[in-house]
Order: C-alpha cells, then structure tokens, then sequence
C-alpha cells in the first residue's frame, strides 16, 4: 500500500475517533467507542438522535476540530453516520481556501 | 381542588377584569386593535444584541429597552394585575385571604425557585389567599386560567387573579435560535414564510364564580366554561405531527365545558409559524372539531411568541372578539402554506359565535385548550354548570425516592422513627424501572420523576399501553430547573458563546421538562401539568391530579413531587428525592377520603391551615386520625404529628409526594386507619386524608 494513502486512512481513523468522542461526551451517547459502528445510522432507529441533537453535534464537531461548517453545508446526508461525519470534516479541513470554501 | 362530600352545582366561572402588557402596549384595551388588523408589535430588538444570530426580530414590550431584564417579568406582572383588579373593582383589602392567585411562568432564571416571583407579586398586590406557579412552558398561563377556575369551583377562594409573566432574554433568545425555529422575517404563521419571533409579556383575568359576581355587580365579561390538557408523550421540543396531542386537549376541553363541537365557533390557534407546530396544530384541530369551515387565526402574527405569557394575551384577544362579535385576523398571511386552516382569517369580519376555543403547545409536550363563552351564551342548561359528581378516589400504587432509598417500608420505618435521611438520592438508575429508556439526555431531576412514576404504576399493577395511554396522565410539584442541566446550559455559554448554545441542554430549563420526558417515557397521554408552590408544593399537585381524576374521562392520574439539589447556590439543607401516588377510580384498600388546597398559614384569623386541615377531616374528629405527616409545623391537636422535613431536609416539591406515599402505604399496610398528610406551605396550605377501606370507614 502506498505511503499517502496508509497515511490517509490512518487520518481518517483519526477522524472518526474525534466524532465517537463528541457524541459520547458531547451528546451522552452511552456507548464504548468501538460500539459505534461508523457506518450504522445516527439519527431514528440508530444511536437515536434528533434533530435537536443535529444541532449540538455541528457545534461540537466545530469544537472538536477547530473548523467552521458554513450555513446549509451539514445537511441531512452528511448527517447520517459517523462515516459520512468525518468525510464532511475532512472536506473542511482540506478545503483549499479556509472552511467556508466547503 | 377540594373532594365534596356533597356533589353541588357547579356555578359558571366568569371573567371580571382583564390586564395586559404585551408588545402593542400598556393596556388590555390596546388588544381591541386586534379586531382591526391594525396591531404589529414584531420589531427589531433593542434591549439587547443580536449580532451573530440569523434573527433579530422580537415582540418586545415597547418603553422597556433602556432597562436591564432583572425585574421585568414581575414589573410587567404588576402592571398588568393592577390593571385587572382595578377593571374588576376587585378589593383585595376585604378578605385577602380569599383572593388567590395562578401564574403561568415558563423559564425561570436557572438555579432559582420560579414560586418567588409568584410569592414577590402576591405580596406587592396584598393577595393572602392561595397561590400557585403553573410552569407548563408556553401552556403556562393557559393552564394557569384553568386551574384557577377549578380552584373556584373546590372554593378554595373567591377571586382569583390567573395569567402569566414571561421576558425575552438573551439567553432564551439564543435558545430558539439553536433550535433552528426563529424567523428571519416576521412571524406569519400559514404563510409561506416559516419560522416564529418570540415576545414577551403579562396579562391577567380576575375570575368568579357568576352568581358571586352579580351579587357585587360586576360586569361579567365573558364566561371560562372549562379547559383540557394534555401531553404529547413523543419529544422534548417538536410536536406529535400527527396533531393527536392537540386534539385529546380540545376533547377534553369540550367534555369539561359541557359543549358540543358544534358550538365551537372560532379557534385561536397557538400558531407560531413554525412548520412543525402549525401544521400538527391544524391536524389535531381537524380530527377534533372536523368542521372545514371553522374560522381559525392566530394572534402571534402581531403579538409574537410571548412565551409564558402567550396563552393569556391570546385567550384576551379571544374574549374581547367575543364581546365585539368579531374575529381577529391572523395578519400579514402571504402565500398560504400547505396545511394552513381552511379559514386562517386573512382579514377582521363580523361573527356571530357564542363559544371559542385557545389553543396553546409547549415544550414537553403539553398542550392545552381553554373554552370561552360570552356572558349570556346561549347554551343549554348543564354548560359551565353542570353538577360534578363526587366520587371516591383510591391509592392503586405509590412510589418514593429519598436518600438512595427506594423500599417504601424503609423510607417510612425511618421517618416514623425519626431517623435522618441522606440529604442526596444518590446514583438514579433508569435502567431497572425503564429497561427500554434511553438513558442519554436524562438530567437527575428527569431520572428521578420518570423513575418514581415507573414504580408507582408498577405499584398498582397499571401497565400503560394501547388506549389507556390517552387516559394516564401526570401533575407534577417542582421547584426549579435541573441543577445540572442549568450548569450544563451555562458552561456551554461560557465555552462556545450564545449564538453555539447546548440546545438540548436549553431544552431542559422549563421546570415541566422532567414531567413531560417522564410521560413520554411511559407513553402517559393524558393532562400533564407542572406546578409550584414553594413548600408543600407535592400535596397540591396530587390534589389536582385527584380533582382532574374525578372529572375524567381519565383511568389513572399520577401525582407527583421531585427536587434535585446541585449548582452553587443551594442551601446546605437542600436536599432531593421524588415521591408518587398513582390514583385511580378503582376500588382499593386506600381511599383519598378528601383533598383540600386552600390559604397559606398565618397567625390568628388568617390561619389558611386549620382551615383547610378542618376541611379535609371533615365531619372526622381529630381524634379519628391515627397520624399526621407534615413538612413543618401544622395546626393540629389529637394526633402525632411526624415533620418529615426535619428527617428528608428542605426538599420543597418531593416532601409532600414522599409523605403522601407514606401515608398510603402506612394504611395500605394494615396498621393505619387515617393518616393525614398536611402542609402549611408555601404559597398554598394543603391536606390530604388517607383512609383505609377495609374499616368500614366509608361512612
């Protein structure tokens, strides 16, 4: 495997580590971190979010990792799962001309 | 809220003096200006900054900007109380203590009792009879208006002074910003435009029974022929969109007022503007009144969101329509949205209507509807007057929580011995009463509530589902907020700025968010309400719960009393714990024999207590009562007298719970004939006679 890519995944498994932590201390998911299946849905029959939690899990991610989602970026689909959370963190902080960019 | 030995007409309630503060002005009468479409009291906000915020619109009170938001909720009050007691003539140097008064608040200052500012403005007015807080968020002072007719109707005064205070802040501001539900245009509630603008406020109406009223002649205004509540039971902020919450209030409503729907012949909707609210709210009306035609407005298009207040300055709104046979338009409607009401009243008409109907939604998800008739409506001769059968009332279950301890027996060994319970409830696991709760987002206060219901109805074998579910419902004592959630909505101010508030954490600062996460996770759909008195505050509660009981259609009312300690300020014999009573209709071996609430005690002439202590016993004499349990000192000679609170501490909302579960199970138990359980209070004075069944004593 190439180098930038191992270094990608292990970024990214960074990432995800980051979100598991804002939802079981920002939230009070109770669940141990590797019981979070980064693919499993957050909201509904999932973790159990609501569209209330929607809002203190944007603010906490903006915490989290220094970044500033602009209005209208985290929508629904980006909300899914903790998965598609850290791709749109990711996006962010690798946008070229700073988080409103994304 | 007082069992009646013989059932006796109700007299008809009627209102003789209204009051307003809201952001058209100083003045019940500037509301007139409704019957025009001529009133927008939506404007930018200057009291204080919105910089950072998607909003910057409020429904402020005009000529208060330059002040600080210290006061206002008890100086808007003050104003709009005098103004109503001096419409009413009302004297309150006659006999204070038969002057009660009911405030709607919804968000105290975190960490404070909300019964303050009610004890603050009863004292400024010279008001001595009972008074209670009704903390049901934006159902607030609705619910208040209803209570304080069912209060006249137990005659536990003569005039009550019923309404609601409430102040925008800055951090209730930022609260609804969070929550995504503020507009950037004004509040137009149907229209295209969603989103809501929140206000502020005080009114009042001065209530008596009719016959009274004339007696003095007073103007009767218009008539309160009854009210419904009732709880959603599905989430702390959004409302059941299927609308059922919405429309068991208004059965209930109708059911109390002795009307049909029929009669109904104008809604004022809660209507924020919000999509989620105005589209449920419709639904609910649809399914319970069914009549397309039906005229349907709502007044936050100009008075915004007044919170607390709402309920009261929309139902003044209501009855001045009434008396000029006109309805007020729901303004500034522009491109009507999907699920709008078929007539939002787009512009003011003439109507001839006898009956309307207020509608008001909360956090919590407790809803409310209140019916108002003219003062001469034609109605048919049970209406507002109706006999109210008395029926027996019985213990099915009891629950209590205090120092960690959980075992009835236990709690009532210590007490009777006079053992000191541990000031903290320590550890709250939901798991074991709630196995399917999920426990995130559960303040102390919520886990202590929902957890004692759980076991009350465990208790009495009451397993809540299918269509018993609309016939549960809960009235809970509190005293403030969360501790910990107050600290948890602050520390998330301090880090992350007002406009990144914690909404879930803002979620929790109504002091009826325990009540309403604890039917929601027991699937309680029947009339919720949170109530406050300062001490004595559980007796109360479960003496409305008996009072709704027995007016039905409900199977199980639960009665309930809870504090948490925590935070900074609390006093060092601040102590928690939760106490339940699941009553029902159903025959068992403890009856509630009778359940008074009346003046709060005093010396001499003007003791409230014995009073009420007499009232509750009854044709009983003191010596037939085998114990009294208490929170303080009570007028009462025969008996042992057992003062809990020196055993529990200064738990102001629990103490009376835990004691009335107490009783009930020292007579359920065997050993007790009658226990008595009594408080001077507080803003009120209550007691409550428990008495075993198996004596013969139904005599």
């Amino acid at each position: 495997m190439r180098e930038d890519m191992m270094k990608a995944i292990a970024r990214r498994e960074e990432v995800v580590s980051g979100v598991r932590q804002v939802l079981i201390e920002g939230l009070g998911v109770r669940r141990a971190p590797d019981e979070i299946d980064p693919d499993a849905p957050l909201f509904g029959t999932g973790l159990g979010l609501d569209s209330v939690d929607a809002v203190e899990l944007v603010v906490g991610l903006e915490a989290k990792f220094g970044v500033h989602f602009a209005q209208g970026y985290m929508h629904r689909r980006l909300l899914r799962t903790v998965g598609t959370l850290a791709d749109a963190v990711i996006a962010v902080l690798d946008a070229p001309r700073g988080p409103d960019a994304a | 809220m007082k069992s009646t030995s013989d059932p006796a007409p109700r007299a008809a309630v009627g209102i003789t003096g209204i009051g307003a503060v809201s952001s058209v002005g100083l003045g019940a009468s500037l509301l007139e200006g409704a019957l025009d479409g001529s009133l927008d009291g939506i404007r930018a906000i200057e009291r204080f900054s919105t910089e950072g915020f998607q909003s910057h619109l409020g429904a402020m009170v005009p000529g208060f900007d330059g002040r600080g938001d210290g006061d206002l909720a008890l100086d808007f009050a003050l104003l709009a109380a005098r103004e109503a007691l001096a419409h009413a003539h009302a004297k309150i140097d006659g006999r204070p203590g038969r002057i009660g008064l009911v405030l709607g608040a919804s968000f105290g200052e975190p960490d404070t009792r909300l019964a303050r500012l009610t004890e603050r403005l009863a004292g400024a007015l010279g008001i001595a009879g009972p008074r209670v807080t009704v903390a049901t968020a934006c159902t607030s002072s609705s619910n208040a208006v209803g209570l304080g007719k069912d209060m006249l109707d137990a005659d536990a005064a003569d005039v009550i002074l019923a309404g609601g205070t409430d102040v925008l802040t800055p951090e209730l501001f930022a609260g609804f910003h969070a929550l995504g539900v503020l507009g950037a245009r004004p509040c137009a509630p149907y229209s295209r435009d969603f989103g809501t603008t929140l206000g502020e406020g005080a009114g009042f109406v001065v209530l008596e029974r009719v016959p009274d009223a004339r007696r003095r002649g007073a103007d009767v205004l218009g008539l309160v022929l009854g009210y419904g509540l009732s709880c959603d039971a599905y989430h702390a902020t959004s409302p059941d969109p299927t609308g059922a919450g919405v429309a068991r209030a208004i059965r209930f409503a109708l059911s109390d007022a002795g009307v049909t729907r029929e009669s109904v012949g104008y809604v004022n909707a809660h209507g924020t503007g919000t999509d989620a609210n105005d589209a449920a709210e419709v639904k609910g009306i649809d399914s319970a009144l069914g009549a397309a035609s039906l005229p349907v407005s709502s007044s936050k298009s100009f008075l915004g969101h007044a919170q607390g207040a709402a309920g009261i300055l929309e139902l003044l709104v209501t009855l001045l329509a009434l008396r000029a046979q006109k309805l007020p338009p729901t303004t500034r409607l522009e491109g009507l949205r999907r699920g709008a009401p078929a007539d939002p009243v787009p512009a003011p008409r003439a109507h001839a209507f006898d009956v309307a109907l207020t509608l008001n939604a909360a956090f919590a998800g407790a809803n409310s509807a209140i019916v108002l008739g003219t003062a001469n409506a034609r109605l048919d001769e049970t209406s507002g007057a109706r006999d109210v059968p008395s029926r027996p009332v019985f213990v099915a279950g009891l629950a209590a929580l205090a120092g960690g301890l959980t075992d009835i027996a236990a709690i009532a060994g210590r007490i009777l011995s006079g053992e000191r319970i541990e000031r903290r409830a320590g550890e709250c696991d939901v798991s074991r009463d709630l196995p399917r709760a999920e426990p995130r987002g559960l303040d102390p206060s919520t886990r202590f509530a929902a957890t004692t219901s759980a076991r009350a109805l465990a208790d009495g074998g009451v397993a809540v589902s299918g269509e018993l579910r609309d016939r549960v419902g809960v009235i809970a004592a509190a005293t403030a907020c969360s501790a910990a959630s107050c600290e948890e909505f602050r520390v998330s101010i301090e880090r992350r700025g007002l406009a990144s508030l914690n909404a879930n954490a803002f979620s929790r600062l109504v002091l009826n968010a325990p009540t309403g996460a604890a039917a929601r996770l027991l699937s309680l759909r029947g009339p919720a309400s949170t109530l406050s008195t300062g001490r004595g505050g559980g007796l109360v509660a479960v003496a409305y719960a008996a009072s709704l009981l027995c007016r039905g259609p409900l199977d199980v009312m639960l009665g309930l009393g809870f504090d948490e300690v925590g935070g900074g300020t609390g006093d060092p014999d601040g102590a928690e714990g939760a106490g339940a009573l699941a009553l029902t209709l159903a025959r068992g071996p403890v009856r509630l024999a009778s359940w008074v609430v009346g003046a709060p005690g005093g010396a001499g002439d003007g003791d409230g207590a014995r009073a009420t202590v007499d009232a509750a016993l009854g044709p009983r004499s003191a010596s037939e009562i085998d114990l009294v349990l208490s929170d303080g000192p009570v007028p009462f000679e025969g008996a042992r007298v057992v003062d809990l609170g020196s055993i529990l501490g200064d738990a102001p909302s629990a103490c009376g719970a835990i004691a009335c579960a107490v009783a009930a199970h020292l007579v359920r138990a065997g050993g007790l004939r009658r226990v008595l359980v009594a408080t001077r209070g507080g803003g009120a004075s209550a007691a409550l006679l428990f008495e075993s069944e198996r004596e013969g004593a139904r005599a």
